[in-house]
């Protein structure tokens, strides 16, 4: 039987762990993973498996013969049932089929004859890193553990390319560091017997998206439940968001089913007649037995804050520290209150709304109906003609596109409708980007585009996988910090089953300007009140954002004063000084700085993290 | 802010009340164009002698309005659908209060809609979510 021994306290919500394959050098290998804190499951022959953070709460474990199987996460499984598949275990390729029924958000990590495999999940919300340690595959749920393992400094090149706004699939997804690899969420990694060999091996690929609406929306509803309920059947006290939109609103009348005491957190705009606050009270007139908790938005942080103090990011840069003290604020309060987990509503939009880009198809296979939708978006959306009968008639494929954009880096913005109908946002590098690092940032792109391929054909459904996995690695951080602040998160939305049940339904149905998220809200009749699902608007915090520049700028000074891209050569340090002096310059409110902020702040947390280390 | 992320379009609206709804429309189009004091001076000529619409009656002309109109429809439709709304509410015998404004907070945004004793219709936001600028309300009689 395995050990597993505890030699520290650790809350919920922060599993992250090592994998090491069962042979003598992996043994020394271990020896990188093992701090204070740090727990062991052991493989059959007494070697180190797992080494890492985990709580009893979030793993599962069984053993049969010489397989082995843990689920770590969020997953209703059972041991005993865990036990039956390990016992039936004859190939590691069987767990694909396992990977695609079990419920919730968790890494599956089995051994069987000296194989080993690891995967995360297809939102990317739990990733797969590995490298080779003292000569041994090992592999880790994130990448800053291996790279320190391995004693490597991230890479510059992949780092400017960071500074793309926005950062290309597959560039986005490749790791800081030279000799840690990433798996792409739909692969698994096979470690050999040996220990040192490795490959990826596809588990999992999009649903064709065929079926009618009618038909998957209670399976949507279903799914959607499981995930609700994989996080709050155990009771207790849940806390979840309640912002007025759909989304939140649907997690927590799903919530309120639940055996879990509910508290729901509204956290109004600083707009004083923002609408969501109208629509969250509206909803919680129907949950009496909800508990509804209204923040004073005046007191609520706003974007840029405490840039400077963010101290625990993991192993890349992200976007996520411009909201990060605003996701973080109510928590500690919730967690007062005796919430155990956050449920959040992030994901619905990239799951229920989806891109407008599977019209870029539909215009040639269905062109009727797809003018006619397409007439529509273009009155919600405000397309320009011109643009708009340019990108649907844009026929290249990914690889020339990227190409193409990797030329194209200083240019002005593309029209946002480009983006939109085509495989997505031309990336941008802007004027306090060395010319340096713009060379090597456009020939990282065009040596991308000889191989890249699109997540799937359809640039609709490539768009909607590259949001979804754009998000899950923003989300992925917000719930290592969340966790560290006492009360861990979870986003029902991005659990692969809901993902799957979602991404079935045909586009004609899903992505139409006639109706908002019409999948969701059919997929939620009876369950949220008719009047909730009437809302047709989303709130835009814009406000908060502009605000956020101009009062943060002090702060943003301070980035720049000592800044460690500038240090490198990547930036114009004195420009992004110029440009914190005046907040209110054109453009400046539009992301602009959102990478170079991400991989600024990044840097300063890892030579942090470095100095405690080395102090330490 | 709030941001419109679908159109609506009422179904359901029967035939004939879809035609008049057409003419209505050109109508308001053409009206949209004058400088506002003078889409007031002839909205407060026309509404003479009509009762006060109820809620019901506004909405049926706004749903009416969007029925026919994709402008109408679309979140920069608000001055002709607001207009032919009243109008095609004129037409019924009825009239509801129309009303220009901005958004209280930044970033700047005008807006046209009808309300009815100062409940909005049809917008989907709170009742004090813009600051009235110009009203044209019903003509209250001394009799009701």
């Amino acid at each position: 039987m395995p050990t597993s021994y505890e030699t520290g306290g650790v809350g919920p919500g922060d599993a992250h762990f090592a994998v090491l394959p069962d042979c003598a050098d992996a043994v020394a290998a271990a020896r990188s993973f093992r701090r204070p804190e740090a727990r062991t499951l052991a493989h059959p022959s007494g070697r180190p498996w797992l080494v890492g953070r985990w709580s009893d709460q979030e793993i599962v474990t069984a053993h049969a013969g010489w397989a082995a199987i843990a689920v770590v996460g969020c997953c209703p499984v059972g041991p005993d049932e865990l036990k039956g598949y390990a016992s039936r275990l004859r190939d590691l390729t069987e767990l694909d089929a396992l990977a695609r029924r079990l419920s919730g958000s968790f890494h599956l990590v089995a051994a069987l004859d000296g194989r080993q495999r690891v995967q995360g999940t297809a939102s990317g919300l739990r990733l797969v890193f590995h490298a080779a340690v003292d000569g041994v595959r090992v592999a880790a749920t994130s990448a800053d553990e291996l790279a320190a393992a391995i004693g490597e400094e991230p890479d510059e090149e992949r780092l400017a390319v960071r500074l793309l706004w926005p950062a290309p699939y597959p560039l986005s997804e490749t790791s800081l560091w030279r000799g840690v690899t990433a798996v792409p969420p739909e692969d698994a990694l096979i470690v050999a017997p040996d220990g040192r060999t490795a490959r990826h091996s596809r588990w999992w690929t999009p649903p064709d998206p065929v079926r009618s609406l009618a038909e998957n929306a209670p399976l949507v509803r279903e799914a959607l439940s499981d995930a609700v309920d994989a996080r709050t059947s155990a009771g207790g006290v849940v806390s979840c968001d309640l912002s007025g939109g759909l989304d939140s609103t649907s997690v927590c009348f799903l919530a309120a089913r639940s055996p879990a005491h509910v508290v729901a957190s509204t956290w109004p705009g600083r707009d004083p007649a923002d609408s969501d606050l109208y629509w969250a009270q509206k909803a919680a007139g129907f949950l009496p037995d909800v508990e509804h908790v209204i923040w004073d938005a005046d007191e609520s942080p706003l974007v840029y804050d405490d840039l400077l103090a963010v101290d625990d990011l993991i192993d890349e840069p992200t976007i996520g520290v411009m909201d990060r003290s605003r996701v973080l604020h109510h928590l500690p309060a919730l967690g007062q209150r005796g919430s155990r987990l956050h449920l959040t509503g992030i994901g619905g939009d990239h799951v229920a709304w989806c891109s407008e880009a599977y019209y870029h198809r539909l215009i040639r296979t269905r062109p009727l109906l797809a003018l006619r939708h397409l007439r529509g978006f273009r009155t919600l959306f405000h397309w320009p003609l011109g643009a708009t009968a340019r990108a649907l008639a844009d026929s290249r494929s990914y690889g020339q596109w990227l190409a193409h954009a990797g030329r194209q880096l200083r240019e002005a913005k593309a029209p946002p409708v480009s983006g939109t109908l085509g495989w997505g946002s031309p990336p941008r590098l802007f004027d306090w980007i060395t010319p340096e690092t713009a060379r090597i940032v456009g020939r990282a792109l065009r040596d991308a585009a000889e191989s890249a391929q699109p997540l799937h054909p359809d640039r609709g459904m490539h768009a909607d996988l590259e949001q979804i996995r754009v998000c899950t690695r923003i989300v992925r951080q917000w719930d290592r910090m969340a966790a560290r602040a006492g009360v861990p998160m979870a986003s029902p939305f991005f659990d692969d089953r809901v993902i799957e049940a979602c991404l079935a339904v045909n586009p004609v149905e899903r992505v139409t300007p006639w109706a908002y998220k019409p999948l969701l809200t059919a997929a939620m009749r009876q369950i949220v009140p008719d009047v909730c699902l009437e809302r047709a608007n989303k709130a835009q915090a814009s406000m908060d954002a502009t605000n956020g520049l101009r009062e943060r700028r002090g702060d943003l000074m301070e980035l720049w004063e000592d800044s460690h891209l500038a240090r490198l050569g990547l930036v114009d340090g004195r420009a992004l000084m110029e440009l914190a002096r005046r907040p209110s310059t054109p453009g400046l409110n539009e992301g602009n700085l959102y990478s170079t902020i991400a991989c600024e702040v990044w840097l300063r947390s890892l030579s942090r993290k470095r100095r405690e280390v080395s102090s330490g | 802010m709030t941001t419109p992320s679908a159109l609506t379009r009422p179904t359901g609206v029967p035939l004939a009340r879809r035609l008049v709804a057409r003419l209505v429309f050109i109508a308001a189009v053409l009206l949209s164009f004058l400088p506002p004091r003078r889409i007031r001076a002839v909205l407060e000529a026309v509404r003479h002698g009509a009762a006060p619409a109820s809620a019901a009656q506004a909405k049926s002309a706004r749903d009416a309005m969007c029925a026919v109109s994709l402008l109408c429809a679309g979140p920069r439709g608000c001055l002709p659908r607001s207009l032919g709304t009243a109008l095609l509410c004129r037409l019924g015998g009825t009239w509801p209060t129309w009303c220009t404004g901005v958004g209280k907070v930044p970033p700047f945004m005008a807006h046209a809609w009808v309300e009815i004793d100062g409940r909005l219709v049809g917008e989907g936001v709170p009742d004090d979510y813009f600051n009235r600028l110009l009203t044209v309300p019903p003509v209250r009689r001394a009799t009701r």
